[in-house]
């Protein structure tokens, strides 16, 4: 075994708040070795972060952290808790870097990306003028970005997501780090390039010899890539131990309730004679790019040429990668954007309605947003959010009437109804999310459009959702589309799944088949990309 | 802990965002102090001409540029034509209060209506009634008050409409660029797809949420609005004599700052404590009104 880089010796992390003290870390002990690749894994709020940025002296301010960390890289025992300032600045991007979840965020915007990374070189190495820019143009070539020649003069937003946090492993890469901490790194990817990084990642570690702390909530990465696990919950370590030991026998329970959160059972599909409750054909959607005065302008289209067909009672899953038109699809179907085509439903033409004429037909249809923070109006109370649909659609109803309705509509989500008076950011993303489920039920609607309704919350906090799911769709027999990049999800709860690629379906069968024989070599990636060949143990 | 706070806290009455307001309002001792004064010098500025031994243009023969004293019964002195200063602070008070609050009201109703709608609606709309506000912004403010001045003759509520029509400019601004950020948030697509209509979405949805910046702007825009009239009294386009304002004191008593100090000291002080008092309440109701502070 080699030598140890990093001990954590029981850490502990305060957080001194004007109505009492928080403990986000508790005793937190482990030890990371000379090239090994560590993750700690945890949900929302379980301190995995925290610990991390307490590796880089970057605690918030409010925070007083015990117990020692040791770092082994510099010139013999240092305590990362305790070296100066001057120190730590020298450790930081020198010893140990740190690439972040957001690449969207975590470059400037306003600097060419070359520029960027020579920032890096400056601040910690002697090379300066050309060897500077041979060594940038060489770090760009070792994470894989194409032309890095031509490269080295994009901005940032010229980069696709990808290529963006290949840059930042170039920056953390710049001076050969000895340890590189990687907070959540591919969340905000598409699987098939979350499978890239992770490859580069590797890939790089094996070149430099450097040891990787992984922090991530995804156990499937985990998996792949790390040769131990911490796994972390409400501020403690409650399991710890070398990866394939730990998938294969669990110990504490809330570890096994991770691994088997990967979301179970199949839906049954539905007779073929089921009534259609929605049919779309030649659904195209475009956005203008140029706006011209004169001459044509120029268009990008989003979904192209699309037909489909619903019956009562079915889930149809969409499958794909971000910019696929799968969430523009979704919203012209419930006529939220223009598009052209034809679309009944329950056999009238909402095609040709107007916005007055789609009113009435809109507590038939409803749709669950993806992300719970961003679908509730902050300066409503929750009972407010539920009963604005019934204003709408019941406007006579008495506001002792409507109160029952909204009590009903939250028990129906297993939410208290006593909490309708409170503001939407006093719950949890969970809570959130029933929220706006129980906001779309409350209208009594038959056809569900569901836009990633789980994508923003942790892995059991989906479990339950979906349960929800499943249990509403059969005590009121809705229709379901359900839109998803998450294919684990998708396979759960959808009978009929549709994959669509850069505004086209490329595959559509019932779930079973698509899932047991994907005919197509996009599907059959995707899959592989998001770990679905290996089942859970 | 968010989860906890949900769960575990005893059920609270319903309560309205206004009542819920005033309640987070009065636990904000700055603002409610901050309150309390500005009620205290509004009535004073009200009733004060009338608590005064002095009229508004009385000559006391035996006092120019008097001193503050309590016997001779000018506790703020006089001005260099022996007038009570006391009682031209309260009137002038009256004044420039009325001018700063229906100045702000026009431009707060104005402005946010007309930034909301062009925000929402956007597109072409958006386009026409925005190149409206280049077009006022581009007229010289000056010439508007004296076109105005010249069809309508010279009259107090002419300057209230010149202020209000020029200030609500920059608030229609403010409140359009939150309302193109605030639109695209998935709150105002669902309500959209709820079938909720655009008149309820800008007024449920967009406007409450955009009222952070709102009140930091009025709060702004209050001592402009003041200021602006004193330049335009200055100018001779504004309050007459012997009628007054607030600034109209300030400006008279900066030429008086070497002999007669207290011409300039007291009415700046009303001024400066009502505009300290509008910010920290300003601040305070900005607080009140989201419910993320408790």
């Amino acid at each position: 075994m080699s030598q140890p880089l990093l001990e954590f010796d029981r850490l502990r992390v305060d957080f001194d708040l004007p109505n009492g003290t928080v403990t986000a870390v508790k005793d937190v002990s482990f030890t990371l070795r000379k090239g090994e690749t560590l993750a700690l894994v945890g949900e929302s709020g379980s301190g995995k972060s925290i610990t991390s940025t307490a590796v880089m002296g970057l605690l918030p301010e409010l925070a007083r952290a015990t117990g020692t960390i040791r770092w082994h890289g510099g010139s013999g025992d240092e305590n990362l808790l305790t070296v100066n300032r001057k120190r730590l600045r020298a450790i930081r991007g020198n010893e140990i870097s740190m690439i972040f979840q957001e690449p969207m965020t975590s470059l400037n915007p306003m600097h060419r990306v070359g520029r960027q990374i020579r920032e890096v070189l400056h601040k910690h190495t002697p090379l300066r003028g050309n060897n500077a820019y041979l060594r940038v143009v060489e770090l760009l070539e070792q994470v894989g970005i194409p032309e890095p020649k031509r490269r080295i003069d994009s901005y940032p937003h010229e980069l696709s997501g990808g290529q963006r946090q290949r840059v930042m492993i170039a920056m953390a890469l710049a001076c050969e780090p000895q340890l590189l901490i990687a907070d959540e790194p591919t969340t905000a990817l598409d699987v098939t390039v979350q499978a890239q990084i992770l490859a580069l990642l590797k890939d790089l570690q094996a070149r430099y010899g450097m040891a990787i702390l992984f922090i991530t909530h995804d156990l499937g990465v985990v998996r792949h890539l790390a040769d131990s696990v911490c796994v972390m919950q409400h501020g403690e370590i409650v399991e710890a131990g070398a990866t394939k030991a730990l998938f294969q026998a669990p110990q504490h329970p809330y570890t096994q309730m991770l691994i088997d959160a990967n979301p179970s059972g199949h839906k049954a599909a539905v007779p073929d004679s089921a009534p259609v409750l929605l049919t779309a054909q030649h659904i195209g959607v475009r956005f203008p790019i140029t706006k011209r005065l004169f001459g044509p302008n120029r268009y990008f289209e989003a979904v192209k040429n699309i037909d489909l067909t619903l019956r009562k009672g079915q889930t149809l899953g969409i499958v794909g990668e971000s910019g696929s038109g799968k969430t523009t699809l979704g919203r012209a179907l419930l006529r939220l954007v223009k598009s052209h085509g034809n679309i009944h439903f329950d056999d009238i033409d909402v095609g040709q309605l107007d916005r007055a004429g789609m009113r009435p037909l809109r507590s038939r249809m409803q749709v669950v947003f993806q992300d719970p923070f961003g679908s509730l109006s902050p300066r409503m109370t929750v009972g407010e959010i539920i009963g604005e649909g019934l204003r709408v659609h019941q406007p006579l109803l008495r506001r002792a009437e409507r109160d029952d309705q909204v009590i009903q509509a939250l028990e129906e989500v297993a939410l208290d109804p006593a909490h309708r008076h409170r503001y939407p950011h006093e719950f949890s993303g969970g809570q959130r999310q029933r929220i706006a489920i129980a906001r779309a039920l409350v209208v009594k609607p038959e056809f569900l459009l569901l836009d990633e309704p789980t994508s923003a919350l942790d892995r059991s906090v989906q479990m339950t959702v979906i349960k929800l799911l499943r249990d509403l769709q059969q005590r009121h027999g809705l229709t379901y589309l359900f839109i998803s990049h998450d294919l684990a999800v998708v396979r759960a709860l959808a009978d009929e799944v549709i994959v669509m690629r850069q505004g086209e379906i490329i595959e559509q069968n019932d779930t079973q088949s698509l899932f047991n024989a994907p005919r197509e070599t996009y599907t059959r990636e995707l899959m592989r990309a998001a770990f679905l060949d290996s089942p859970a143990a | 802990m968010i989860m906890n706070n949900a769960t575990s806290a005893p059920p609270v009455a319903s309560n309205s965002l206004g009542r819920e307001a005033w309640r987070r309002l009065r636990q904000n001792s700055a603002a409610t102090a901050s309150l309390v004064l500005l009620i205290i010098i509004a009535l004073a500025c009200l009733l004060g001409p009338w608590l005064t031994p002095w009229a508004l243009d009385e000559v006391d023969w035996n006092a120019f540029l008097a001193p503050p004293s309590i016997e001779s019964g000018h506790y703020a002195g006089t001005d260099a034509n022996g007038r009570d200063l006391l009682t031209r602070v309260f009137h002038g008070g009256q004044i420039s209060l009325s001018v700063a609050l229906v100045a702000t009201l026009v431009s707060l109703v104005i402005g946010v209506l007309y930034g909301a709608i062009a925000g929402y609606v956007g597109g072409r709309v958006d386009n026409l009634m925005m190149r409206f506000v280049d077009i006022m912004y581009s007229l010289p403010f000056m010439f508007m008050v004296i076109l105005l001045m010249v069809v309508f003759g010279r009259n107090i509520l002419l300057i209230y409409a010149a202020i209000g029509a020029v200030e609500w400019l920059d608030m229609s601004r403010i409140v359009r660029g939150q309302v193109l950020a605030l639109k695209r948030r998935e709150f105002v697509e669902a309500a959209h797809a709820l079938g909720v209509s655009s008149f309820k979405i800008v007024t449920r949805h967009l406007i409450p949420n955009a009222i952070g910046p709102v009140i930091i702007y009025v709060t702004l825009t209050v001592p402009k609005v003041i200021l602006l009239e004193s330049f335009l009294s200055f100018l001779g386009l504004g309050v007459q004599e012997p009628l007054t304002s607030w600034g109209v004191l300030i400006s008279e008593g900066k030429d008086m700052m070497e002999t007669a100090p207290w011409m300039l000291i007291i009415p700046s002080a009303f001024l400066a404590i009502t505009l300290l008092c509008l910010n920290f309440l300003g601040d305070g109701l900005r607080d009140a009104l989201d419910p993320k502070t408790r």
